[in-house]
């Protein structure tokens, strides 16, 4: 060991290594004699699993750049040396630097020339001595502190990059399975830890909105096709008396249920209408949800009408293609109050300012449909509100033909 | 009440315009997604670095980290910088430079643009920065997803920037400044963003723009003595928590859009609210606070 510290020191004195019969070139760049009046003043390492590399600045502006890569050590690319991946001096050189990010530089230089050699073998200590060679002495009263304890260095393991690519494979297994362990509680109705926010979520309510949009547009078109009268008079229920609409709604809304019950209890006592019980239930529900919806549908149809500034005259049915354009516009309108809440639920406070404003503008609306529903039983009995005035027709204007009338005297030759 | 609307309404829009236009916001996007994908071996590498001191009058030290984990914190005298980052080599290539001629310092990592970052890579990728508290330094952070624990006490700081996309950040300034900052400011995204005495900062304006955050400001520590700082809070869609040192006189304008605003030890003058002892405190500081959707929580210390 001694020896080989000798030889390190005479490679550095003179730029060679002696004794093993075949001297390494020198590095490019600055000669050993100069090192001495130089300092280092920064350095940089890198590690991977191929290459282990370490640039230390100089404080005449140059750079010594130590590499092992490939079987091969080199100094400013020159090569000086080899080794193998595991030897001791590769197992070193890593230990060091695995640690040079938290010694300042002239603590990484000592220790480097610090470095005992004799455990490194032959071919670390011909590599290790020209390392050493080009970089400058630093005396210890250069250090801040106490020098480092080089062999406390070397003798840590280095930080395995394999290691921790190890690791970060079995973290990711674990994720995974973490993954799956939260879907089996998802699909067991457990409510488990979400992240505040989440793409894939946004995504799905996006998605879940659309669908919504394509359901009752297709709801929406059904009606106009097949009871345009019906939805028109609801509609224009809405378009006249929109505040009753909604009263009628609110006050409806609690009646329901007693509603039903009275239903059942009126059958029940008939005896025989216990058989038409769960059909009765059924077509209530059924008759509830028509009205909600088509209420709804109803509203989004004036709403439509306003946003397209188009107004209907009074009493004519619009079952054209304009009642469907109508149709779609408010659907998009009236649902657009829920894009915010898909965009932004995720927010504290604030997504839920919006959820709930959604959730009461979409009741509000449903109400007032529902109320119109009602008070125009569902658009088969009478409109409620005014008559509408209609003006009056010159009778001049009743006759489409541009041939002027004859009268019926005339015709029969009594004129 | 509610007052100009379309200030805050402005707020919002630029809040989701900066964090859409943020490549690292949108790297913390894709983090947040944290959608399944295949493991796939991973190639994590260290890469360190360090400079000694040699009578710089200041140093430029931008960092840009896209995700991981992120430590910034004052080290030895003697030392300008140190750093040590550990990467993802499959993702992302290390920025590591310094020009001694311009006394800049870059360090980070930056995307290959694969926009396939999940959840585990963010655990190993990280980068610890310690910076000489001797040498005045202008800091600008670009910190895009995961934690970032910043300590900035006991620094000299001339100026500070700090982007954040979608991140748990964290700053702090536990000890005075050595020097007077020019300013300090903050733009975040989607984020959790805590502060600690930011007025040990000793800067002459704040400024935090925010998006969807959860953000506690803590405005509290040693500003500099006599004199009026200026804070710029600008907030979108989130809820902002004050914590208002008592030593000092304060002027709060606030404009909000449905906001619930808790003006608890603040009076009312006018269109601004004050603290009791505004007319005789030598130290001042003055807050602009611009809100929308959201709650703003006012805490008092000492």
């Amino acid at each position: 060991m001694l020896r080989a510290n000798l030889l390190a020191l005479c490679a550095a004195l003179l730029g060679a290594v002696p004794g093993s019969g075949q001297a390494p070139q020198a590095p490019k760049g600055r000669p050993a004699a100069q090192a001495a009046a130089v300092e280092p003043v920064g350095h940089s390492s890198s590690l991977s699993r191929r290459t282990a590399r370490l640039v230390v600045d100089l404080s005449d502006g140059s750079q010594v750049t130590i590499s092992l890569s490939g079987g091969a050590v080199t100094v400013n690319d020159t090569r000086v040396g080899s080794y193998a991946a595991g030897d001791p001096f590769d197992r070193a050189w890593r230990a060091m630097l695995s640690k040079a990010g938290g010694l300042s530089t002239p603590e990484l230089v000592f220790a480097l020339r610090s470095l005992p050699t004799g455990p490194l073998g032959p071919n670390g200590a011909e590599a290790m001595a020209a390392i050493t060679g080009a970089l400058p002495q630093v005396p210890k009263s250069a250090l801040a502190g106490a020098p480092p304890d080089v062999s406390a260095l070397v003798g840590e393991h280095p930080v395995s990059l394999d290691s921790i690519n190890e690791i970060a494979a079995q973290v990711a297994t674990n994720i995974e399975l973490a993954r799956q362990i939260a879907d089996r509680v998802r699909v067991e109705g457990i409510e488990g830890p979400t992240a505040s926010f989440s793409v894939s979520r946004m995504a799905t309510d996006i998605a879940g909105l659309f669908g919504t949009l394509v359901a009752l547009a297709s709801l929406g078109f059904g009606a106009l096709f097949f009871v345009p009268h019906r939805l028109e008079i609801v509609a224009d229920t809405v378009r006249r008396s929109p505040i009753r609409s909604f009263m009628a709604g609110l006050f409806a809304q609690p009646l329901l249920l007693p509603a039903l019950v009275t239903l059942i209890i009126g059958l029940v006592l008939t005896i025989v209408g216990i058989l038409v019980v769960p059909v009765a239930i059924v077509a209530f529900m059924l008759a509830v949800a028509a009205a909600l919806v088509g209420g709804y549908l109803a509203v989004a149809r004036v709403v439509g009408e306003i946003y397209a500034r188009r107004r209907v005259q009074n009493g004519t049915y619009t079952a054209g293609w304009s009642a469907y354009r109508y149709l779609l516009y408010g659907l998009i309108g009236l649902l657009m109050i829920w894009a915010p809440v898909v965009l932004l639920r995720s927010i504290p406070v604030a997504g839920n300012i919006l959820f709930i404003t959604a959730l009461v503008f979409t009741w509000a609306m449903a109400t007032t449909g529902f109320g119109a529903t009602i008070l125009s039983k569902a658009g088969g009995g009478w409109r409620f509100g005014a008559t509408p005035q209609r003006p009056e027709i010159s009778s001049e204007r009743l006759w489409t033909s541009p041939v002027p009338a004859r009268p019926t005297e005339a015709r029969r030759g009594g004129v | 009440m509610i007052r100009a609307p379309l200030p805050a309404l402005w707020i919002v829009g630029w809040s989701f315009a900066s964090a859409a236009s943020s490549p690292s916001a949108a790297a913390g996007v894709a983090w947040l997604a944290g959608a399944p994908r295949p493991a796939h071996a991973q190639d994590f590498r260290t890469t360190s670095g360090s400079r000694q001191r040699r009578g710089e009058s200041e140093l430029s030290a931008r960092v840009e980290f896209a995700v991981g984990d992120l430590r910034i914190a004052p080290g030895a005298t003697g030392t300008l910088y140190r750093y040590e980052l550990v990467y993802d080599a499959d993702r992302f290539d290390p920025i590591a430079s310094y020009h001694p001629e311009t006394h800049r310092l870059r360090v980070g990592v930056d995307g290959r643009g694969h926009g396939d970052l999940s959840y585990r890579n963010r655990p190993h990728q990280r980068l610890d920065l310690n910076l000489s508290p001797a040498t005045p330094v202008a800091l600008d952070l670009a910190f895009g997803a995961g934690t970032a624990d910043v300590e900035l006490g006991g620094l000299s700081l001339t100026s500070v920037k700090v982007k954040a996309g979608a991140a748990e950040t964290t700053v702090k300034v536990s000890e005075p400044n050595r020097i007077s900052c020019r300013f300090l400011m903050v733009e975040i995204g989607a984020i959790d963003f805590q502060t600690e005495k930011l007025g040990n900062a000793r800067c002459e304006r704040i400024e935090v723009k925010g998006g969807a955050a959860n953000l506690v400001l803590d405005l509290t520590g040693q500003w500099t003595e006599g004199a009026t700082s200026e804070v710029d809070i600008a907030v979108g869609l989130g809820s902002v928590t004050l914590r208002l040192p008592e030593s000092v006189g304060l002027e709060a304008d606030v404009e909000r859009f449905l906001v619930n605003f808790d003006r608890s030890g603040l009076l009312r003058r006018g269109p601004n609210y004050y603290s009791p002892n505004w007319d005789t405190a030598k130290t001042r500081l003055r807050i602009n606070l611009k809100a929308a959707l959201g709650d703003i929580a006012v805490e008092w210390a000492k």
